[in-house]
């Protein structure tokens, strides 16, 4: 064999390792499990979950909580205990993150458990948080006529932020996913909450 | 700028400019476009940053929010400039700096069309919401094929002519057959496993890292590295010294570039083997690219005393290996269990990531194009201020970035450490650091704007004085294995 045959051959193999040991190996360990140990999520959250990583929100929050000796994860209330590889065990979606400019949201769902509070952030996060680096994603959300009374979910602005007379704001499809998506967000074992951030 | 060396090779063509000239159309369809997408790529950084200024800026748009624009300025650079020019490398070190016959002209021009027709479409993608938020492998599903046809024109012809023409010495060679290889490969398999839908769980994630630094250091690394090897005999006079240990850290680059994805996973739920497993290959990682960085000082150390003209193709090149040492190094010291607990996913591994990307990869390929674009087009660059402008906008923006970064990041892991610091409060503590990471963004806009304009000039001057440029053709360069008489 001559000697570029036998560098691009062990090219292959290199790269071949670093697949086999990264990427096959947990397949085979760590990946789905038989029908019979749960399903894979379903509904208005895996909708969410497509609207959450579409908006790229795991460029500013994680889904990890890390083990005590590696973080302060637990003493925040982010989770009761470290994530472990069955939480994720059927997702297709795994937004484990890269960078922390917001609190982690691995049991987001457990911490705050009110649809309301979550339209309010989306739409406008300076309300709750002043001073934050979270933009608006009032885009998820339509201004519809007001027809009698308002609708249960619609949000409740003032100021700037109010609608013209005779409108109101509403979640739209996207934005109701996406908070379905955050509620169903409880990977704790249910009993174990954490305090909120 | 380029040292002529003595002829060993008998070239197949007469003149050099003719000979460089003959790669003109392909090298302008991959690097125009390059160009387009260097800019398009550092417009939305700055917009991300602008947006971190203040998050209401352009805030009723979706296409336009901060998660959405990060990732496409990303995947802009990525695909659109990195790639692209990597293969120019490795297109005019199969052609000798044009000298042997460019057997798959058409294929050239064919894969850069339906590569940016493809990277157009999946961008356009990305900014409208069809993006799965996986990082390098974002782009959307449509656009998959498009790429991979594009690339696969360009690369097989490359691979093959790679191999033919091998020079048993030839470091370069090893390093852009390396990346040539690994980008299908790596791209192919995660891109066709991603959409099985028997792969879920978290070995989607460790698929993901395995390709995010499969890619940045298997991938783009070694385009780069094949660079600093085809670069460094020509301005410094002599190859690089230690060449057994040049060989040596190729090996482990090879090996170790696709089994250092998973240190990103510390803490995650994995395995400790192969969380282990990340973290000691990162750490070799940087004991390879020491041995490069050996090999060049020592080299560099021998070969510049004479050399007193501001040449931009060594200024790049140079601050290009500084910061490959210096990305690598802060790489094993930032995943070191001591340090994790404190900088991981704070934006001091951002600053790493960025010292890679912009100070390393792409430094050291705008020191390629400023030593071959040249002879491709016959014409010297038209404006030294230019290029000085370039480079000290690029390295100063590079530096007070990636400082921003690294002191903002460093109180951010502290903030972060502290459980009873609300998380809300850490973030305020570090807007100064990212507001202020602005002005660098601006003046890495100005330093590419500057270039793009520069060699705006460099073509249309190219083009319409094409018979005065033959008769002052600059010499053939003495790349490795290029040797002109």
């Amino acid at each position: 064999m001559t000697e570029p045959k036998r560098v691009l051959l062990g090219i292959l193999l290199a790269t071949g390792v670093g697949w086999l040991l990264l990427v096959w190996m947990p397949l085979r360990k760590l990946g789905p499990a038989s029908a019979a140990d749960g399903g894979a999520p379903f509904g208005r959250a895996v909708i969410g979950g497509k609207v959450y990583a579409a908006n790229g929100c795991a460029s500013c929050h994680t889904q990890v909580v890390r083990p005590p000796n590696l973080g302060s994860d637990i003493a925040r209330g982010w989770g009761a205990r470290r994530t472990l590889p069955t939480e994720y065990r059927e997702e297709h979606l795994v937004p484990l993150g890269v960078l922390r400019l917001g609190p982690d949201l691995a049991n987001v769902g457990e911490r705050r458990t009110e649809p309301y509070w979550y339209y309010r952030l989306l739409y406008d996060p300076r309300t709750i948080y002043p001073g934050t680096l979270m933009p608006s994603y009032r885009y998820l959300f339509a201004r519809v006529p007001l027809l009698g009374t308002p609708l249960p979910d619609s949000l409740s602005l003032s100021g700037r932020d109010a609608p013209p007379l005779g409108f109101q704001v509403v979640p739209g499809p996207k934005a109701r996913g996406l908070v379905a998506y955050l509620l169903s967000l409880k990977r704790v074992p249910p009993g174990e909450t954490g305090k909120t951030p | 700028m380029a040292k002529t060396l003595a002829s060993e090779e008998a070239p197949e063509k007469a003149s050099p400019g003719e000979a460089g000239r003959s790669l003109r159309a392909p090298f302008l369809w991959l690097l125009g476009p390059a160009a387009v997408w260097l800019w398009v790529a550092t417009i939305l950084a700055l917009l991300g940053s602008l947006k971190l200024v203040d998050p209401r800026f352009l805030g009723a748009w979706g296409w336009l929010t901060f998660g959405r624009i990060s990732p496409a300025a990303f995947l802009s650079f990525v695909y659109g400039f990195s790639i692209p020019v990597g293969l120019s490398a490795a297109l005019w070190a199969v052609t000798k700096g044009g000298r042997l016959p460019l057997l798959g002209r058409r294929w050239c021009l064919a894969s850069s069309f339906l590569w940016n027709v493809g990277l157009w479409g999946g961008i356009t993608g990305v900014l409208a919401g069809e993006s799965r938020s996986l990082s390098w492998l974002g782009l959307p599903t449509f656009s998959l094929p498009s790429l991979g046809l594009a690339y696969l024109l360009s690369a097989v012809w490359l691979v093959a002519a790679l191999v033919g023409r091998w020079e048993e010495t030839s470091l370069a060679s090893r390093f852009l057959l390396l990346g040539l290889v690994w980008i299908p490969w790596g791209g192919g398999v995660a891109a066709l496993m991603l959409h099985d839908p028997a792969v879920r769980g978290v070995a989607v994630a460790s698929l993901e890292w395995w390709f995010n630094d499969g890619l940045l250091y298997a991938g783009l690394g070694a385009f780069a590295l094949g660079i600093v090897y085809l670069l460094a005999p020509v301005l410094l006079g002599c190859p690089l010294a230690f060449p057994r240990l040049g060989r040596l850290a190729f090996w482990s680059w090879a090996l170790f570039a696709n089994l250092a994805g998973t240190a990103h996973l510390v803490g995650g739920p994995f395995p400790l083997w192969m969380v282990s497993l990340g973290v000691s290959s990162r750490f070799l990682l940087w004991v390879a690219a020491a041995a490069v960085g050996v090999g060049f000082w020592v080299a560099a150390r021998g070969g510049l005393a004479e050399k007193k003209v501001w040449d931009p193709t060594w200024h790049f090149l140079r601050f290009g290996m500084i910061s490959f040492l210096t990305a690598a190094g802060l790489g094993a010291l930032l995943i070191l269990p001591a340090w994790s607990r404190y900088v991981h996913y704070t934006v001091l591994e951002e600053a790493q990531l960025i010292l890679f990307l912009y100070g390393f990869l792409s430094m050291t390929f705008f020191s390629l194009l400023y030593a071959l674009l040249p002879q491709v087009l016959g014409r010297p660059w038209p404006s030294p201020t230019l290029a000085k402008a370039h480079f000290r906008l690029s390295s100063y923006g590079i530096s007070f970035l990636v400082g921003l970064l690294v002191v903002g990041g460093f109180f951010q892991g502290v903030g972060l450490d502290d459980p009873e610091l609300p998380i809300h409060e850490v973030i305020v503590s570090l807007l100064p650091f990212l507001r202020s990471a602005a002005a660098p963004a601006m003046a890495l806009l100005a330093a590419h704007a500057v270039f793009g304009l520069h060699l705006l000039w460099l073509v249309v001057e190219s083009g319409s004085n094409r018979r005065v440029a033959d008769e002052v053709a600059v010499p053939g360069t003495g790349m490795e294995g290029v040797r002109t008489s």
